[in-house]
Parts: C-alpha cells; sequence; structure tokens
C-alpha cells in the first residue's frame, strides 16, 4: 500500500506529466527557431532571451493551476475531506509545479549545450569581457541557471500564493497579474520617496541605495536582485527576497483549500422582496444580439483587466525612469509598443481561453447545447466578438498614447516587428480558442496555444524550404537557414487559419476532451 | 397528425467498447406524462441526448414530434423544452439576464408566460444564478423550458439533489403548469415514489434494454407478487412468468408478470396462494433485480485482481 506522500505525489505527478511535456517541447521549439530565425552572432543569447520570454507566461500558467485547479475541477471537497493534513498537499504541488517549469528550462539549457558542442567540439561559450565582469559563476550556462530559475521560482510563488482558491485558473491569472503589479507600483513608489528623502543628499554613493533594491527583491521576478551586477550588498537584498516569497508560501499554504465560496453549501433560497415591484426586461431582438451581448459580458472584462495589467507595467517602467522618458517620448512610446508585443500576447490567450471556456464545462456545454442555437452563429459571433474587444482593448488607447507621445509615430508602427503585432495577436487568440476547445482545460490550453502558434511558424518555413526545392522561391535552401519576417508573418497567418478552422469544427461537431458531468 | 411524440427503434449507442443503448424501441403518446425509469447509468441520459439530437445514435430510428433530431435538431429544439439533470446556466447573469438571453432563440417565446412563470415560482429577478438555491435554480430551469409552451417538455432527472419538500413542490408545479395544459412530458427518474403520482405510462430501462413500457394502471394489475408453498412453486415453475423470486424457508414469495394468465394456472393446478399488491418501487426491482439475474453478463464473474 501507498504512503500519503507517495499518493501525492502520485497524483500531482498524473497532473503534471503532460504540462511538463508540452512545455518542454514549446521551449525546445522556441530555442530552434530562435537560433534559425536571429541573424547575429550572439544566437544562444538571443534564443535564451526568447526562451525566458516563454517561461515567464508558462510560470503564471502553472502557478495559476496551483492555485485554483482543484476548486475549478470541483475536486476540492473531495481533498478536504481525505485525512490528509493540507499542508502536505500544498507541498506536493509546490514541488511538482516548480519540477514542471525548471525540468524543461533545464533540458532547453542542454539544447544550448548540444548546439554549442556540435559547433565549438566542447559546448563553452565564450563570454565577452563585460559579460565575464558581470558574471555570476564565469560559466555561460549556469549564469542562464542562476538567472532563470529564480524568476521562475518567484513567479510561479506570487502566482500561487496571490490566485490562491480563486473560482478557476483564468480568474487566479487575472488577480495575481493584478497583485503582482500593484506590489511593483508599491515598491517602486517607495524607491522614489527614497530617492526623494536621501539620493538627493549623497547623490550616486547614497549608503541607502540598497534599500531600494531590497523593496523590488520582494516583487514578483525579485529574485534577481541580488544577483544581478554582483551586487556588494546581496546578503540583504537576498535575505528580503527570501523572507517574501517564504511569506508567499506560507500565506499559500495556509489559505489553500479555505474556500468560503458555495461548494461546501447550498446558499439560503434568496427571495423577492415583498412589496418590490420587479420588471422583467424585454428580450433581446436577435438570436445574434444576445450573443454579442453574452460574449463582450466575457470577454471585455478579461480584455480590461489586461489592458490595466499592460497600464501598470508601463506605468512601472516608466516610473523607474521618469526623466529620461519625459525627455524621450519617442522611446516611451516605443516601450508602450514594446510591452503591447509580450505581454499582449498573454492577455491574447487569456481572452481567447475566455471565449469558450465556460461554454465547453460539462453542464454548461450541455445547456446551450440543448437551446436552439445554430451552432455556426454562435462560434463566428463569439470568436469575432472575443476578437474585436481584444483589439480595441489593447491597440485604441495604445494607438491613442503613440499617436500623443510620439513625433513620429508613423516610424514607428511602419517597423516591421512592430506593424504585425496585431497580427501575432489574433494568430495567439484563435490559437487559445482552438485549444480551449480541444482540450477544455484553462492551463493546458494556454501552454498548448504557444505551441500552435510556433507551429505556424514551423509550416512556413516548412513551405519556403519546399518551394525552394522545386525552385518556386529564391529563399534559403539550407535546413539551418535563418527565417526571415515575411515567413514568420505567413506563419502567424496559417496558424490562425488552421486554429479558427479547427475550433469551429470542435464547436460545431461538439470535438473535445470530454469530462464526466 | 401523428399521434406519437416520441417513437424510438430499435436505437443502438456506444461509447467505445462500452455498449449504452442495446436495441431500445418505446412510443411516446401525445398528451402523456411518461415515466423513464432506470437505475444509475443504466443509459437514460444517453437516449434523452439521442432525443435531442445532442448524440448521434449508432443505428435504429428516432421520430420526435415527427422530427428525425439528428437530421433537423434545431427545428425540433424549437419545438421541446428540456431540463437537465442538475442544469447548469451561467452563473455570472441575473435571473433577468438568463430569460432575455435565452428568449430569442425561440420564435414561440411568450414572454408574458416567462414573467408568470418566474413570479409564480418567486424567483428573484436581480440575483445571480449562482446565488439561487438549488430549488430555484431547478424553477428557473422550468422556465426556461416551458415559456415558448413547447410541445413535449423532455425532463432528465430534474429533482435530483432536491430535498423532499423541494421535491413535492416540484411535481406539484409540474402537475399545474404541464400536465394541466395537456403537453407531452417525458420524465427520467430513479426515484419512484415521486414518478408514480404523475407518471400515465412508463418504461423501465436497465443495461441499454427496455425492459418493459406500459401504463401505469395495467402495470400495477398486470404484475403482483405471490406467496406460496416451496413445493408448489416448483409445480408451476415453468408455467409462470417469473420477474424475482424469494425463498424462505418452505414458502417462496415471487414476483410474476401476466397476473391473469397466472391466476389461471395457479387455480388449475389447485395451488394455494396468496396475492400482494406492489407498488411502483417494488414492480421496479423485481424487474430489474431479475433481468440482473437473468443476464449472462450477471452470470460471467470477472476475474478478481490484486490492488496495488
Amino acid at each position: 500500500m501507498r504512503t500519503i506522500w507517495q499518493s501525492l505525489l502520485w497524483k500531482e505527478w498524473h497532473e503534471h506529466k503532460w504540462k511538463l511535456v508540452s512545455i518542454t517541447a514549446i521551449l525546445w521549439g522556441v530555442a530552434t527557431l530562435a537560433m534559425l530565425i536571429e541573424d547575429k552572432a550572439d544566437k544562444l543569447g538571443v534564443a535564451f532571451g526568447m526562451v525566458t520570454l516563454c517561461i515567464v507566461p508558462l510560470s503564471v500558467f502553472v502557478g495559476a493551476g496551483a492555485a485554483s485547479n482543484e476548486r475549478s475541477r470541483r475536486t476540492l471537497p473531495f481533498l478536504q475531506a481525505v485525512p490528509v493534513p493540507m499542508g502536505r498537499v500544498v507541498a506536493a504541488k509546490v514541488l511538482f509545479g516548480v519540477i514542471t517549469l525548471t525540468v524543461p528550462l533545464l533540458l532547453a539549457i542542454a539544447l544550448f549545450y548540444l548546439r554549442s558542442s556540435l559547433f565549438t567540439g566542447d559546448g563553452r561559450i565564450l563570454m565577452t569581457a563585460g559579460e565575464l565582469k558581470n558574471s555570476l559563476t564565469g560559466n555561460w550556462y549556469l549564469d542562464a541557471i542562476a538567472f532563470a530559475f529564480p524568476l521562475v521560482l518567484s513567479l510561479f510563488i506570487w502566482t500561487a500564493a496571490t490566485g490562491v482558491n480563486r473560482r478557476d485558473e483564468v480568474s487566479a491569472g487575472a488577480v495575481a497579474l493584478g497583485a503582482m503589479t500593484a506590489w511593483y507600483l508599491l515598491m517602486l513608489f517607495l524607491s522614489y520617496l527614497i530617492f526623494v528623502l536621501f539620493d538627493s543628499a549623497y547623490g550616486s554613493n547614497s549608503p541607502y541605495a540598497w534599500l531600494k533594491q531590497l523593496g523590488m527583491s520582494t516583487a514578483a521576478g525579485g529574485f534577481v536582485w541580488p544577483f544581478s551586477d554582483r551586487n556588494p550588498q546581496w546578503v540583504p537584498i537576498l535575505v528580503g527576497a527570501v523572507g517574501m516569497h517564504a511569506a508567499l508560501l506560507a500565506w499559500y499554504s495556509l489559505r489553500f483549500g479555505r474556500v468560503s465560496g458555495t461548494e461546501n453549501y447550498s446558499p439560503p433560497a434568496a427571495r423577492r422582496v415583498v412589496g418590490q415591484l420587479e420588471w422583467l426586461p424585454k428580450p433581446h431582438k436577435s438570436p445574434f444580439a444576445a450573443i454579442v451581448w453574452k460574449q463582450f459580458r466575457e470577454s471585455g472584462s478579461l480584455a480590461l483587466a489586461g489592458l490595466a495589467g499592460l497600464a501598470g507595467i508601463i506605468a512601472v517602467s516608466f516610473f523607474s525612469s521618469p526623466t529620461y522618458f519625459l525627455q524621450e517620448p519617442d522611446h516611451l512610446a516605443e516601450l508602450i509598443l514594446g510591452v503591447c508585443a509580450t505581454i499582449g500576447c498573454s492577455v491574447a490567450i487569456v481572452v481567447g481561453i475566455g471565449v469558450c471556456i465556460r461554454d465547453v464545462s460539462p453542464g454548461l456545454n450541455s445547456f446551450w447545447r440543448s437551446i436552439p442555437i445554430n451552432v455556426d452563429l454562435w462560434f463566428w459571433v463569439k470568436f469575432v466578438t472575443g476578437m474585436l474587444v481584444l483589439l480595441a482593448a489593447m491597440w485604441g488607447p495604445l494607438l491613442v498614447a503613440l499617436f500623443a507621445l510620439s513625433s513620429d509615430p508613423n516610424r514607428i508602427l511602419s517597423h516591421s516587428s512592430y506593424g504585425a503585432l496585431p497580427l501575432v495577436q489574433i494568430a495567439v487568440f484563435s490559437a487559445a480558442v482552438a485549444a480551449t476547445c480541444l482540450v477544455r482545460q484553462a492551463i493546458y490550453a494556454a501552454i498548448l496555444s504557444i505551441a500552435a502558434t510556433y507551429a505556424g511558424i514551423i509550416a512556413a518555413w516548412g513551405l519556403w524550404f519546399l518551394a525552394a526545392r522545386f525552385g518556386l522561391a529564391h529563399a534559403q535552401t539550407s535546413l539551418l537557414s535563418e527565417l526571415t519576417a515575411a515567413q514568420v508573418g505567413v506563419g502567424m497567418v496559417l496558424s490562425f487559419i488552421a486554429c479558427t478552422i479547427a475550433a469551429w469544427l470542435a464547436t460545431r461537431h461538439d470535438w473535445g476532451r470530454k469530462t464526466p458531468d | 397528425m401523428n399521434e406519437l411524440a416520441i417513437d424510438v427503434q430499435a436505437v443502438h449507442k456506444s461509447f467505445r467498447s462500452t455498449q449504452v443503448l442495446r436495441g431500445v424501441t418505446l412510443q411516446v403518446s401525445r398528451g402523456k406524462t411518461f415515466a423513464f425509469l432506470g437505475r444509475n447509468a443504466a443509459g437514460k441520459t444517453t437516449l434523452i441526448r439521442s432525443l435531442l439530437g445532442l448524440l448521434t445514435r449508432d443505428d435504429g430510428a428516432i421520430r420526435v414530434l415527427g422530427i428525425d433530431p439528428q437530421r433537423e435538431p434545431l427545428e425540433l429544439r424549437r419545438r421541446i423544452g428540456y431540463l437537465a439533470e442538475d442544469q447548469t446556466m451561467y452563473g455570472w447573469m441575473r435571473v433577468e439576464e438568463i430569460v432575455c438571453f435565452v428568449a430569442p432563440f425561440y420564435p414561440t417565446w411568450d414572454h408574458a408566460l416567462a414573467a408568470k412563470y418566474l413570479s409564480d415560482f418567486e424567483l428573484p429577478l436581480r440575483t445571480r444564478v449562482k446565488h439561487l438555491s438549488k430549488g430555484q435554480n431547478v424553477r428557473l430551469g422550468l422556465v426556461l423550458a416551458l415559456s415558448h409552451r413547447p410541445e413535449l417538455v423532455i425532463l432528465d432527472d430534474p429533482a435530483l439533489g432536491l430535498d423532499p419538500i423541494m421535491r413535492k413542490q416540484f411535481n406539484r408545479d409540474l402537475i399545474n403548469h404541464l400536465q394541466g395544459e395537456g403537453r407531452t412530458v417525458f420524465y427520467s427518474s430513479h426515484l419512484l415514489y415521486e414518478v408514480e403520482p404523475v407518471a400515465d405510462e412508463i418504461a423501465i430501462l436497465d443495461q441499454g434494454r427496455i425492459l418493459r413500457q406500459a401504463d401505469t394502471e395495467s402495470l400495477r394489475r398486470d404484475v403482483k407478487q405471490i406467496v406460496l408453498s416451496r413445493a408448489a412453486l416448483n409445480r408451476a415453475h415453468n408455467q409462470l412468468k417469473i420477474l424475482d423470486e424469494r425463498i424462505d424457508g418452505d414458502h417462496a414469495a415471487v414476483t410474476i408478470e401476466n397476473f391473469e394468465r397466472a391466476q389461471s394456472v395457479l387455480g388449475r393446478e389447485g395451488i394455494e396462494h396468496r396475492v400482494v399488491d406492489l407498488n411502483l418501487d417494488e414492480i421496479f426491482e423485481a424487474y430489474v433485480a431479475g433481468s440482473r439475474r437473468k443476464s449472462p453478463d450477471a452470470v460471467a464473474q470477472p476475474e478478481l485482481q490484486p490492488l496495488i
């Protein structure tokens, strides 16, 4: 017979194994593509940057799962009834959450080693004098691990702790992002106070400078501060970072499973107030209007939360160096677009999942399908409304800000990587919708949507390769040649078309992973 | 005009290797309240989902209100009302919002009738669906299923999870609002005492097969328990249609079908016996328990495997 620990670890392993496999596949795919795309000498540095960009949202997704998956699957009452201390359940969840994120990360770094070994023989990556000066260990691989592991760990802990007990993963992720941004802003404000109170008197040699770093080290991803630039005050900063994350872990451990929601009891019957007239409003005029109303209500709040998150991050970046950005408004405009490029894709994933995650849950799937709804109308209205809400929320305010701040907004927008951003976001959005329709689980859908988007790029690259083989294109013919911006663009279009069709067919025929009612 | 509201002929349905429906045949006449009985996992919900066109059958034919659900599911769903077991609705919507949301999908929706039902059921319009009690949730489901004046109402174990008082209230609502208006009701349940007072006709489903379909009174007249001596039972055993038998010492209690014929057999043989009237619960148990004993599936015992 299994021990309690064996049982808990077995359960968590089964719940995390496909996440681990998916994340490994994504990181390897991204790393491989990054090594193909960039026409730069520092290919591995760029590839590691791309892997880090991917692992940041993935850490939030896995953390959101640890925070709320028992509640969203309605397994929490069962877990509470089992005679096991909740602390052990939490420990198993944290252990496997961290394993699910760090093993793929280590495997991605191992891929870099393999590639480097192919070219240099011993796999060593030479560092420049500047890099060596700031290096922690003098070894590129160990530095990469020392940077990425604390980052992943911090984001996972922050998300799990601040999103704990939310009703589903989407809600947990949204709350966690809000909490992380709010804390960051608070620390930034305190830093600004320290700057005003002390630094003005001491200048660059202020003995209180480390206090600012101490504050920032407690924020999400703040574990990197003690190790940045060989910080001489690293001990108290590290203690601050560890203390904050330990407190968050303690909070997660103490709060997990303490739900006062409706799972554990039936709410008392709500009553009509005696004497109060309640008028039933007129119904929606058409099925189209009803579906648009519903979708706007479901996607609007998510998109606005995403926009608020973006605004928060932009504010954080702005206040980190306000005088610089006020002198160089063009750089602020570029910063806004840059933030939109990276975080906007995460928002697109969340909104994409939000388009249909409720409708594919077992009970609601039966409910809406039993109503005489034209499934094609249902899908397309929801899909297009969700996409328009996303684009309007992301790009409306950002374009206003861009035109207000920049002296030459057209120059910035005409830059190919910025001009393609809406295309990337709708490709990611459609991938998230398709993945949600098929796997019907938010965290897996989030992970797979990243993979599906990259699959489009790989398909485009394959098309170019074949076209070149048959003399139809003047593109490169080598397997290891670089990807062009056009190939990436075509990849996004391919991904968008394939994922949209997949989502439509899955909705039409009720395809997808079935879970019992 | 077709007098059958539901006509199911030899329907088969499997999920991978699991056969859920095995040649189900049943008919429901218009204007009747039809109780569809079966244990958990007997295949009730699978058949209901096939009736709505939510599942495709592997074989056989289904006509609901003269329509093939697989060919014209939308047209069919416009004419029927459906309330699922433990029905889930959008929890973030308010009661008034979900009513206004569902209304435009039904061309025959009667908004005044919806308002009347909401008032009759004392449902608070401004309350979110997730804050309703289970009983209110079922009543809201009933409002959504009835406000378009459907010709046929399909109820899949609607009172599941309600307490006895709420179940009685639900049955009272059912009688007031459906039977009073002469609608056809297809009522699936495994709580027999619940359907007994309201059902005109009954079908018993077990392991994907219909064991018996009859009107309630005929069933009560036709299925009885007979208490007789063990020796007498041995004499008449082959001439009786026995559903279930229990032996206690020298006496035997057998539940039989075709009571009139059994009476004449026992009279002809001069066998002394006592007749016991059965309620629907006991009739159902006799059919299901008897079928389990006769079923070849029940004979084959699975090989025991050690637990890891």
